[in-house]
Parts: structure tokens; sequence; C-alpha cells
């Protein structure tokens, strides 16, 4: 039996014993069977059982279509819940697969293909008008998505809550939100089929109040901590957007760039306690000059990382202090029109290498902030793994035992290219100063690059930020591990999300998306516990709220842009879970959980272990975080080292 | 003014400078124009590089508009007749404008597009071209013709017509840009382009190739957004043309010789490209003679795009030969079948290859008109011979044409045997003149309907089709297990076989000359499932396997080293892809220790009891997984009866180990099995104990087997460190005259083994020798060998030989065979042998003819003269 754990929160949840009276060849009524936009050849299959008048809705089943046609393994991979089930999924895989490939061998597959396995009237006549109600498990699912968006955002909000619905998605909605909730209770127009469909499910009508969750029309609403309405935001309510979904691994989503918007919610505000921070902004001196121009990636804008952060959070100090500093891409700037240029990062493009010839040509001397961190020299092979392993294992079996491989470093035919480019060894070679997050960094510098030159340790340059607590419409009231990073392979979210799915811990994802393929993998295996914010919806001070809130920071990335994102949050007392590769033991020591990015199984070990031990730690980690990243030291050590760089006139 | 060129740019400012700079020179002869270039905000210094090309307009925009708005905001202020859309990230070759110009002034035209070619001149665009997707949400996939090729190819030069052209740099009147409301603004930064060509074909225009207009495209990325849009292009351009659009790759592919096309997995569940070659196509004519004579139906069946080769007549009573034959040409990667009262029409074969390669899961192509229709997805359950068109790569090799009545119902008969593999027959579109279904008595006899009903093809009957066919039964399960002293290690295996073996099994130990210690071992086995050949050397493991599988009487044979551990439940996986997969041959177990991807990498067990439960963990976790591959290693090997009927047993030129399990694999994936890794059956494997236990040079046996089986196979003789692709050998089929491994004869050991199929034969002679031990086997191999010399099959004469344990039947058959190979006698014409085990000789040898029976204690001159002498004797 191949299993896989992706789309959780989008399956209703049974009772096991229920399931298992149902679950079985003999009940199966009828299988929808949909294709989806993939690169693969992939679609999913809808089951629905009946025993007794009492159904069964397994939706969502992958199929493997490669399997289908070259009969190396079932095509069907199941939900991890049915894990049980394996015995009876035989007698299913037996039923169904013979009409899949008599589907496949006679035509070209690419709609929705229904089978009747039991047409005695009464099913046949429930899956008709289930199907007929757009509901889970019987109807295309561009259709069911368009109907499930408030509930799939209200998750957040509903576990263990008591949760209501109303309105034409609240059966949809209900269902799939028995995986969260304490308690559901809902109502809607076509009450009767959707009961019998979703007959299974320990729902109840709506009685009394004191709901935690209302998902539904604003009129008519029912009072409720937090209420996700389907309607246009008013003034001080969360307005969130639904793209019209598509048939494929983006299926319901809150980003207008996956498609066209077609609905939109209006979520209710809510203040949650933050923790307060160690760092302060310093009083300013003011009265310096000089012009920096402070260099960030060509794509920073479009994917902002620790690095653009701090570099704009640095240019911000600069600035009170009297300097004219800005932010730029490296095309942007001219060299002969500035004092100091300050790179930050060593992977740019070929503008940076024309901007140090630029620079030396004009006697500009060249601060470098670093973020090398590729110590072992596995980077390039890290994301090329972290992209690898989810685009071959569709399963459950074939993902862990690939990770094993990884982490034991047993794959060998991954991109292993070295991670420093051609502009890398020149920034190198002309940096007149480089400010290190850590010695280890230095001695790295040194190894790699041959650098003998200045460094100027600054641990991190914290963006400092007044955070509100006006962010319960995005993450709720629970505490949660944060990681701000952009989407990509290199900062490895879809092994975290993977760990904390199956550790039940919280996980907030922030950050743009820099690929798109692996937005895929990280959808498909957000779960339950997961959710996914853009940074660009969000206020600078509702970012800063999240850090308040964040119980754990982490980034488990093959390569980080610097501590700034971690040491954030630790100033706020939360504690840090980090990649061996970074430097994050440099600053907090023991006090710090390291993990090995390619071990799925120690990050969620980590995250547990540092969310445990958090209440303990916190004013440790809060208190040397403002030890080490003081706002003030941090800026006078960037300025002497302009002024080691022979800066003419730094202050 | 002639023409308006268009260039969107979002930053890549080098690239646009590259562009503008190439542009002045390669559009001198194109008449008089205008360079448009829309900045859809840009965030890079392209404002900078725009400023210094007085001679373009620029339109900078404060947002990212998009592809298709920026040509259409371009297109709104364009002077020329013609608009030129450019991608910036092009460099124009000389001349390319004026050509694309001269194809757009024919009134007919209404796109044109260009040859892209990356940096180092391989085609990045040479047309698009459109296939089915057989299995995915996108019905149609558009791809680039020719990708990757050459540009100095012909086909890449030539200039042809297209569906759709690429939107890099295609050129189209401004009025019907117009007309047909420009390039559509609801997709993002793809597929506006074939959209925008489908609109042109759709209001009757055509649009052109031109091979002769020719940039490098550098196809780099505007960001993400181009990709992450990617689902919604592909959505809108499928809910837009869905039904509309001619699946095109097979007409080009008709012109090409090839196509690109997803044929099959791979290990992971992904599908592969592949390139599907045309090559000549074999044509059978059968049934009757047709009206219009030979020569003139000839004429007609090559009246096609389709490269027809060689025109077979199977008529008469070996049509069904002459069609076998004809399935077999070497190189041929199709044959058609004609009836000769067909009338073939112009185009019969182009249209039959263009739905042979509309899905990986057709095996065959036919017209049919009782089911075709204008439909273009119709399925046959299978179709009969009237006119069809097999793709042999699809069907295995040892799949003949059965023998009915007519080539009809043979034809018929193979596609329902097809369809438990995964492949149907796709109708032809369009009436094709085939005569009437000819019933066929031998078909509805031995299928139960009549040969028209198989025609009928709905998924619902396919489905029972599938549904229908029997499970398969197993039967007695042969083990052949190879012993060369070590035996410690075979007792190990026996044991464990015994064990964790519940299926019904045989195993046949087969002693390649172990010493006394093994021997002594062997003898003391008190097992009835156990029967031992004694070799008196090592006969290599080609050999020694062989002597095995000569004897063995399963349905299935397993190979199996000495050196192994089963586990629970090992054979029963090993069985249950024969069952599931209709083309398994072979079937092998992952284990511990082994060279290449059987091993598995996570059997971190300490002992026998951690070895069987991480053995029962996996079988439980990978229960009916498992992989396709061209390789198995042979220490364990699962295998039908029919492929060693097929392929034979191991080529024993390989000596001692090495390459013969290689060989094996080619062979059996050559004759169109399938060879299958079951990942739920795991088996220790100490590894190479008899190479340790007996000294062996392993790396030297590697080195000249490998020098033998690529003298075999024609790989180059330097020894593969890296490996080497079994593929080349695969492709090049199985020829049973020169790849087909005889096993030692059956007939001297089956005298023993199976008596019953003797056929009884009066003697004027038998001579009687009793074995009860090595010293009276010196004594009878020394008779054994006058005798073949003495006497051939014809001799009214045998030699009786009775073995009471050691050596055994077993041992003294194979020992008798080779007396025969040293003689260079085959086993047909030599005298007769009849060799058995006898506890009690006395009995045995009272049972013989006492009138014409001869101890050979008795006789003095054994000489062959005197043995003939002695028959004369005797029956005179």
């Amino acid at each position: 039996m191949r299993l896989f754990e992706h789309y959780a929160n989008l399956r209703p949840r049974y009772h096991e014993a229920y399931a298992r009276d149902r679950l079985r060849a003999s009940n199966l009524v009828a299988a929808r069977l949909e294709m989806v936009y993939t690169h693969r050849f992939e679609g999913y299959l809808d089951l629905a059982f009946e025993r007794d008048g009492s159904w069964l809705i397994v939706p969502l089943v992958r199929i493997d279509g490669g399997c289908l046609m070259v009969q190396e393994a079932s095509p069907l991979i199941w939900p991890a819940e049915y894990a049980y089930a394996s015995d009876a999924v035989d007698e299913i895989e037996e039923l169904v697969i013979p009409w899949l490939r008599s589907v496949v061998i006679a035509r070209l597959v690419n709609d929705e293909f229904i089978r009747v396995f039991r047409d005695e009237p009464t099913c046949a006549d429930v899956f008709r008008r289930a199907r007929r109600s757009a509901l889970l498990g019987s109807a295309p699912y561009a259709d069911v998505f368009r109907t499930l968006g408030a509930a799939v955002y209200g998750a957040r909000f509903a576990r263990e809550r008591n949760v209501v619905l109303r309105g034409s998605d609240a059966a949809n909605g209900a269902a799939m939100l028995s995986s969260f909730a304490r308690r559901i209770a809902w109502t809607c127009e076509d009450d009767d089929v959707a009961r019998t469909w979703f007959s299974g499910l320990s729902t109840t009508s709506i009685e009394g109040d004191g709901y935690d969750l209302y998902v539904g029309p604003r009129d008519g609403a029912i009072d409720a901590h937090t209420c996700v309405f389907d309607d246009a935001a008013r003034e001080g309510e969360r307005r969130v957007v639904q793209p019209e979904p598509m048939p494929a691994d983006v299926l319901v989503s809150f980003d207008p760039e996956d498609g066209l918007v077609m609905r939109e919610f209006a979520v209710t505000e809510s203040a949650v306690p933050l923790r307060g921070s160690r760092l302060f902004e310093p009083s300013r001196a003011g009265a310096s000059a000089g012009r920096i121009a402070i260099v960030v990636r060509d794509d920073a804008e479009r994917a902002p990382d620790a690095d653009s952060d701090a570099a704009h959070e640095l240019a911000r100090s600069l600035q009170a202090e009297g300097f004219d500093a800005r932010v730029d891409i490296a095309s942007h700037i001219d060299a002969a029109s500035v004092d100091v240029i300050h790179v930050f990062d060593l992977r740019h493009g070929v503008s940076v290498i024309e901007l140090a010839r630029d620079a030396e040509a004009a006697g500009t001397p060249i601060v470098v902030t670093s973020y090398a961190d590729d110590r072992a020299g596995e980077v390039g092979r890290g994301i090329s793994g972290a992209l690898a392993i989810p685009r071959m294992a569709l399963d459950r079996l074939v993902f862990d035992e690939t990770m094993h491989a990884f982490e034991a470093r047993r794959i060998s035919n991954l991109d292993n290219d070295p991670w420093y480019g051609a502009s890398a060894d020149l920034l190198m070679q002309r940096a007149a100063a480089v400010v290190v997050a850590s010695n280890a960094e230095a001695l790295f510098l040194q190894e790699r690059f041959g650098y003998r030159g200045v460094t100027v340790p600054v641990a991190a340059t914290v963006p400092l930020t007044r955070p509100t607590d006006r962010i319960g419409s995005l993450v709720g009231n629970e505490e949660f591990v944060l990681i701000h990073a952009p989407l990509e392979p290199r900062a490895n979210q879809l092994a975290a999300t993977v760990a904390a799915e199956r550790r039940g811990i919280r996980l907030v994802l922030v950050g743009p998306v820099a690929d798109v393929e692996y937005q895929r993998y990280v959808n498909q295996a957000a779960g339950r516990y997961t959710i996914q914010l853009r940074d660009s919806d969000l206020t600078p001070e509702e970012l800063a709220g999240l850090y308040a809130r964040a119980r754990v920071v982490a980034d488990v990335g093959w390569s980080s842009r610097g501590l700034h994102r971690l040491a954030r949050g630790a100033a706020h007392g939360a504690a840090v879970v980090a990649s061996v590769t970074g430097y994050a033991h440099d600053l907090w020591a023991e006090l710090a959980f390291l993990v090995d990015p390619a071990n799925v199984g120690a990050i969620g070990e980590a995250l547990h272990r540092a969310w445990e031990a958090q209440p303990q730690l916190a004013n440790a980690i809060a208190a040397r975080t403002a030890e080490r990243c003081d706002p003030f030291a941090g800026l006078v050590a960037v300025v002497s080292a302009y002024g080691q760089a022979s800066v003419p006139n730094p202050t | 003014m002639r023409y308006s060129i268009i260039i969107p740019v979002f930053n890549k400012a080098d690239l646009t400078k590259q562009c503008l700079d190439a542009l002045p020179a390669t559009i001198a002869d194109a008449g008089e124009g205008e360079v448009i270039v829309v900045d859809n905000a840009s965030s890079d210094h392209t404002q900078r590089v725009l400023a210094a090309y007085p001679w373009i307009r620029v339109i900078t925009n404060e947002r990212n508009l998009g592809f298709a708005a920026a040509n259409n905001q371009a297109a709104r202020i364009a002077r020329g007749e013609f608009l030129v859309l450019l991608n910036n990230d092009t460099e124009p070759w000389p001349g390319w404008l004026a050509s694309m110009l001269r194809h757009a002034a024919q009134p007919d035209v209404g796109a044109v597009g260009a040859l892209l070619l990356y940096p180092n001149k391989t085609v990045q665009h040479g047309g698009v071209a459109v296939a089915g997707n057989p299995f995915g949400r996108q019905q149609f996939q558009p791809f680039h013709h020719n990708y990757l090729v050459p540009f100095e190819d012909p086909d890449v030069r030539r200039t042809q017509e297209f569906q759709i052209v690429t939107g890099a740099c295609l050129l189209t009147p401004r009025a019907l840009y117009e007309r047909l409301g420009g390039l559509d603004e609801g997709y993002w930064n793809g597929y506006e382009d074939v959209d925008y060509c489908l609109k042109v074909g759709r209001a009757g225009m055509r649009v052109v190739y031109d091979g002769e207009a020719v940039l490098y495209h550098f196809e780099s990325q505007s960001g993400i957004q181009r990709f992450r849009k990617t689902i919604w292009n592909t959505e809108l351009l499928d809910r837009r043309w869905r039904g509309s659009v001619r699946f095109d790759a097979a007409e080009k592919m008709l012109a090409r010789g090839y196509v690109r096309h997803p044929l099959r997995g791979s290990r992971l569940g992904g599908i592969n490209a592949h390139v599907l070659h045309l090559r000549p196509i074999n044509v059978v004519v059968h049934g009757e003679e047709p009206p219009e004579g030979r020569a003139a139906f000839e004429r007609r069946l090559r009246c096609t795009r389709a490269p027809v080769g060689a025109i077979v007549w199977a008529l008469g009573d070996d049509a069904l030969a002459t069609a076998r034959e004809a399935m077999r040409i070497r190189g041929a990667r199709f044959t058609a079948f004609v009836r000769g009262a067909a009338e073939p029409s112009e185009g019969w074969l182009d249209e039959l290859v263009r739905q042979l390669s509309a899905t990986p899961t057709t095996f065959a192509a036919a017209y049919a008109p009782e089911i075709a229709s204008d439909v273009d997805n119709v399925v046959a359950l299978a179709a009969d011979g009237r006119c069809l068109l097999v793709h042999l790569m699809r069907v295995p090799a040892h799949m003949r044409l059965e023998a009915f009545d007519s080539l009809d119902a043979s034809l018929a008969d193979l596609g329902l045997r097809m369809l438990p593999l995964g492949f149907g027959t796709r109708i032809a579109q369009g009436v094709f003149a085939v005569p009437p279904v000819r019933e066929d008595a031998s078909f509805e006899s031995r299928h139960g309907r009549p040969l028209a009903a198989v025609l009928r093809g709905e998924p619902e009957a396919v489905e029972a089709e599938l549904r229908a066919r029997p499970r398969r039964a197993r039967g007695l399960v042969s083990i052949v297990t190879l012993s060369w002293n070590a035996p410690q290690y075979t007792k190990i295996a026996l044991e464990s076989i015994r064990t964790h073996t519940s299926e019904p099994y045989e195993v046949i130990v087969v002693d390649n000359g172990s010493g006394p210690e093994t021997v002594s071992m062997l003898r003391e086995i008190d097992d009835p499932h156990v029967r031992v050949i004694y070799n008196e050397r090592n006969r290599g493991f080609g050999g020694g396997n062989n002597d095995g599988i000569a004897v063995a009487r399963g349905e299935f044979v397993v190979v199996l080293n000495n050196d192994v551990v089963v586990t629970d439940g090992w054979l029963d996986s090993l069985l249950d892809p024969f069952d599931r997969i209709p083309s398994v041959g072979v079937t092998a177990p992952r284990t511990n220790k082994i060279v290449g991807d059987q091993q598995v990498v996570d059997a971190s067990y300490a002992d026998i009891e951690g070895m069987h439960a991480y053995a029962a963990r996996r079988r439980r976790s990978y229960a009916r997984r498992g992989y396709l591959t061209d390789r198995a290693i042979g220490f364990c090997l699962c295998i039908d009866r029919r492929v060693i009927e097929e392929i034979g047993g191991f080529d024993e030129r390989f000596e001692m180990g090495n390459f013969e399990d290689d060989d094996f694999s080619v062979r059996v994936r050559a004759a169109g099995y399938e060879i299958y890794v079951c990942e739920d059956s795991f088996i220790h494997h100490f590894g190479s104990r008899s190479f340790v236990a007996n000294d062996v040079d392993y790396a030297s046996t590697m080195r000249e087997n490998w020098s033998r089986f690529a003298e075999k196979w024609g790989y180059p003789d330097e020894f593969p460190t890296n490996g080497y692709d079994p593929r080349k050998a695969i492709y090049g089929g199985f020829d049973r005259a020169r790849h087909f491994a005889p096993l030692p004869t059956r007939r001297v050991a089956g005298a023993v083994l199976e008596p019953g199929t003797v056929v009884p034969r009066e003697y004027d002679v038998v001579f009687a020798a009793f074995v009860r031990d090595e010293a009276d086997w010196g004594n009878v191999a020394e008779f054994t060998k006058r005798y073949f010399i003495a006497f051939d099959a014809e001799a009214p004469v045998t030699l009786a030989i009775a073995g009471s344990g050691d050596p055994n039947a077993l041992t003294i058959a194979r020992r008798v065979e080779r007396t025969l190979q040293k003689l260079d006698q085959t086993p047909e014409r030599c005298a007769d042998v009849e060799i058995r085990d006898e506890e009690d000789l006395a009995a045995w040898r009272s049972s013989l003819p006492e009138r014409v029976t001869i101890d050979i204690e008795r006789i003095v001159d054994r000489s062959p003269s005197a043995l003939r002498r002695l028959l004369r004797g005797v029956s005179a």
C-alpha cells in the first residue's frame, strides 16, 4: 500500500472504526478520476463508500499515471491516515485498477472520469445529488475548491475549537474542518443530501452559542471569537482573496499571483500576546557624513531575504547618523559618486563585477558583508537535492528512503557546483574590509577565498520595527515556529514542513515565492499545522508582530543569509533552531538547536525540543542576543569598517 | 512603411543592447520600417541602454503589463504593414527579416515564424508541432519540432507549414493582428503566441515557418511569474482550443523520419521522452489476391507519405509463417497488414501512423468502418487484419501470431493478448475501403465470440476483458543452487529454504566438483525436496546451473546462490509479479550485498534475527512494489519456464562466474520479456563465498568474461569501469539461431527422470552396468566411451546404467553427456542410454530382459570393433 501525506488539511476526518467498517471494495459506490496540471502523468481519485445508508468519502487519492502504464507498483497512493487498512485497500485496488487501466488504454485521459460500481437507485441518487451540490468527493476539484476558500483560511483558527458554518459552502467547509475542530455545527441549503454524503463526520446542527470560529455570510452571522465572512472586508477586518482554483497542486490559494481573483473574504481581527524585545533603538549622535551605496542582489526586491532586511536596516541607521546611505542593485550604482560601496552577500550577477571594476578605477573602497557559509561545500548539492527529492518521490516511502540516502550523503548524482561564482571571487579580491557574523566565517573566508584583510564582526543587524499585536487574523491565537525566508530549495522549507507536520508543531512560513515548483511541493506537504503567508501582504509592523509572537524561530536552510532573522526572533526570547551550516552556534552556543538540513527527523526533533525548552531558555536567549546584536555596537563596527577601508571623512 | 518590429523588455538590459546592436545590419535589406521597444517597468539600467538608440521608439510602462499587453500596446501605434514580434533575448542573423517578409507577401499567409537557435547552433524553435497528451489535464501538448537538432539538418532549414510558431519572432500582417484582436491578454507571458497562431489558422490563413530566417535565441526568463502562471496559461489554452487542434506530430514525423514521444515509465514512475524513429514499413498482403492484380495493388499501397518497405505476399498455406517472419525482420519498427480485397486510398498508411503515435498505450492502429467515426479517439478491443499497422517495439518479441483459420483472426487474437499488457488498438479516422469482417470459426471457437465482436472497444469492454483474465496457477518451483566447496553456506541456504518457503518446491543442488567435505555434507542431506547432481569438475556458473535447469520440473526455475539466507515470503514475492504483469519473464529480489541497484542501502541488521525482522518489515512496507530493469544479478533469478524454452539456459562460454547473468538478462529482454526486481523480496547474501573459498582471482575472471560478453554483443573490449548500456544489445533483438543457449540434453537424463516420456524400444542387446561408487564409475566411463564410438542411434542396443547413490543418476547423466561432447557426438545421434537410481541393484538387474542383457563386467574385449561384433553375433 503506497501512502502519502499530502493535502491532509483538505480531507475529512472519520473515526477509525467508522472508516474501517466502510472502507471495503463491496461498499464502493463510485470512483471519480480527475487529471491535474503537472509535468508528470498525475491525477487524483475520489472514492465514495456506503454501508447501511452511511457514507465514507475518501477524496484526493493520488494516481501515479506512470504506474498505470508501466506496472511497477500500484498506481494508487493513499492518504496516510488509511495506513491501517492495507487489506481492504488491496481489494479496492483490485476493483478500481482494471477500470483505471481500461480508461488509459481506451482514451486520452484528460478529463474527469466517473465509474459507478454500485448502481442501487438510492446510492446512485445520493451520488448524483452530491455532485450537483459540488460536494467534496463527487464533483470536479475546481467546483469544490471554489467553495472551500473561507474554510481553508479559517482552519488556522479552528484547531480544537468550536466551529460553526453557514451558507452554501458550509457542508464542504465542515467536512474539511472536521480534521481540525473539536466540535462542528453547520447548516446549508442542500442540507439533506450533504448530511447524508458526510454522514460519518461528527458534526451537529447549530445550537446555542460559544463558538470560537464562524465561517459564512455576514448576514445572519453567528457570534464567534473569529469570523471569516464571505464578503468584502470592512474597516478593521483583514481582506483575503481567493484566486480561481486550478486543477493542480495549488488547489486553494490566497495569493493573487496564483490566478484570477474570484472571491474575497473578510476576517475579523484580534490581538495576540507578544513578547517584548531586548533590542532597543539606540540614541542617535547624528552629524556624520559620507556617501554609502549599499548593494543588494538584483532580485532582492522580488525575493527579499535576511540580507536585504539587514541592508535596509543598516541604511536606516546610517541615515539616522547623518550618512547619505541608499540601498540599490549593482547596475544602478555609479561607483565614482559614492565614498564607500557596501556589498551585501557574495552571490551576485555579472553586474557586480562591472561595479567592482568601476570602483577600482574610481578608487572607491568596497566593504562586503559576505554571508559566506558553505563550509562543508555542499550547498549546491543540498539545494539540488531539496528539489530533486520531492520531484521524484511520489509516496512517503520513497520520500523517506530518499531522504535517508540524502542525509547519509549517498545520493551522488546531484548538482555539486561550487556555490560561489566568479563575482564572489572578485568581490573578495577587491574587498577592503569584510563584515562577518563570526570568527568562523572569517576563517572560512580565509580558507575559501584566501582573504586576509580586515574583518569586522557584526553578528546581526536586526530591524527594530515596532510590532503590532493585531495579527490574530493571520495566525490565530496559538504560538508557532516561524521561518521567514523566500520559498525556495535553498531555504529548505519542505523539510521543515514535513518535520513540523509529522510532529504536530504549528509552523508559519513567511516569504515570497522564489521557486514555483518548490512552492508546489511545500503546498502539498503543508497540512494541518502549516500556515503560509506572503510577506508582501504584511505591514512591517505585522511582520514584527510575527517575530514577537513566535515561540521558535528557525532557519534550516542549506545556506542562510546571515543570522538577522533568527536574531530578530531570539531578541524576543524565541528559541532558535538553525542549520549546522550557518553560524548560529557562534552566537548562541548551547542555547541554539542545530540540525543537519538533510535530516527531516532531526529537524522535527529539534523543533520539538526547542518548543519545549523555550520557556526556560527565553531569558538567556534574549539576553545573549541583546548582548551580541546591540544595534549601536553593530553600527559602530560597520562604520569602523568603512574607516578601515580608508573611506575619506567617514565621520 | 513595410514593417514595425516590436520588442517588449523587462530588465536584461544587456541582452536588449545585444539585440538592438545586431538589428540595423540584419534588416538593411528589408525595406523601410521601425523598431518599437516597450519597457515593461524594468528595474535595471534598461532605460539607460534604450536612450543610446535614437532610431527606436520607446514606450515606457509604469508596471509590467506582460508580453501580450506590451505587444498590443505597440501594435496600436505601429505604422508598418507587417508587425514583427521579437524577443529582446534574440540576436538576428543577416537577411532574416527580408526572408520572412517574402513569405508574408503571399495573401493567404497569416503568420511567419523563424528558426531560433541556441548559441551552440542547435534548434530552440523550428516550428511547433502538437501531440496528444495520453494522461494529463491538457489534451494536447505543443512542442518545439526539431528541438536541439543541429541547424545544418535539411529539415530544419526547410520552410514548411505548422499550426503554431513561436512569438519570440513572429511576423504577421498588422491588419490581421487587429482583426484577430492581437495577442490575448488573458495569458500571462506564455501561450499567447500559440493562441494567436491558432486564431490565424481558424481565420483560414496559413502559418509558415521560415527556415531561412535565422536568429539566436538566448531564451532567458524574465522572472518567476512566467512559470507561476504556466498552469493558468495551460488551462486557458486547453479550454479555448480543446478538440479543435490537430495532433500533427505524426505528420511532422512522416516528413522528418522521427518524433519525440512519451513512451514508458522509469523506475520512479516518470515518463521519459522517447524518440520514435519511422523506418520503412513492411506491408503484408493476405487473405486473397487483389482483383486488380499484384502490381497494381502494390502501386496503390505505395501511395502514402509514410515510407513503404517490402511488400510481402502471405497467401496460401504458409501465410502464417510468412506473416510471422515479416514481424521479425531485423530493424523493422512497424508491420502493416492489408487484405487483398481492401482498396487502399492515398495516405492510408499515414493515418495509421498518426493514430499509432497518439498514445503510448497503443500497439496497433486499424481501419474498422464498423466502429470508426470522425471522432479522433476510438479504441478497439482488438482489430482484425483487414488493414492494421502493428508497432513491433510494443509487441514483446516472444508474442507470435498464433494459428487460426485466417490471419485476420491471428491478428485479432494478438490484440486481445496485448490488452493485459496495457496496449490497445486505435481506430483510424475516415472510412478506408476495407472488406467486411470475415468471420473465423477457429477464432470463435477459441474465444467464444465472433471476430466482429472484438472490434468494439469502449472502456467498459476493455475493463471487462482485463477482469476476465484468469490468474495464473503457480505450480511447482524448482530451485537450482550451485555448490562449490564452502559447504557450511550451502547448508545454511538449504535450511533457510526449508524454513521460509511455503510454495511447492524442489531443490536441485549442483555440486560443481567440490572437495570431499562438501560432497560428504551433500550426501547426508535427507530431504525429499532435494536432489543433488555431482559434477566431476567445476562447470562454472552457467554450466552448473544449466545442469540443474535441465532436470528441473517446475513451472518456474529459481537460480539461487548457495551463499544466501532466504526469508519469509521470499518466493511468494518473487512469483507475484508473474500474476500481475503479463510481460514479466524474470524476477529478482533485493539484497544486502550485491553489485548494482539490487543492493539495499538501509540493511543495518546485526544478526540473523535482525535480518529476518528487517526482511519482514520490508515485505510489509514494499508489498507488491518493484521496478523494471534491463539487468538482474544472477545470485537469485526467478525464471518463467516459457523464458527458458524461448532463450535456453545460461551461455556456458562464460567461465566460473560474472557476465553470464548479464548475458542472460540481455537475452531475456531481447526476447521481449521484462525483468522485475521485487522490492518486497529480501534475501541475505554473504557474497562471493565460492570465490573466496576457492581462492579465485575475481577481477581477472571478470575481465576475461567481459571480453567474451563484449565479443558476443558487439561492445568494445576495454573493460567498462563505469558500466555499460545493455540497451545496445537488447535493441538488436533475440535471434534464436545465434542467441539460444541449449541446456544439456534431457534425453539422457530424461530416461531416468521422466520414464514416461521415453518411447519403448526393442533391443537386440542391453549392456548393463552398475555404479556403486566412483571406482565403479571409472570402469563404466571407459566402457561408455567405447560404446558410443561403436554404435549410433540406429543400432538396436542400449546401455543401462544404474547408480546406487554416489554418484547418482543425475551425476552419471551429466558425465555421460560430457563423454558425448568430447566425442563430438550429439544425444540425438548417439546410441541409447538409460540411467536410473536404483537402491536394489539385483532387482533392477532382474528386471532387464535376460535373453539380451550382458553385464559389461563380463566383456573382456571392449574395443568398438569387438562390441560391434558382439552385437552382430547376438543379432544373428
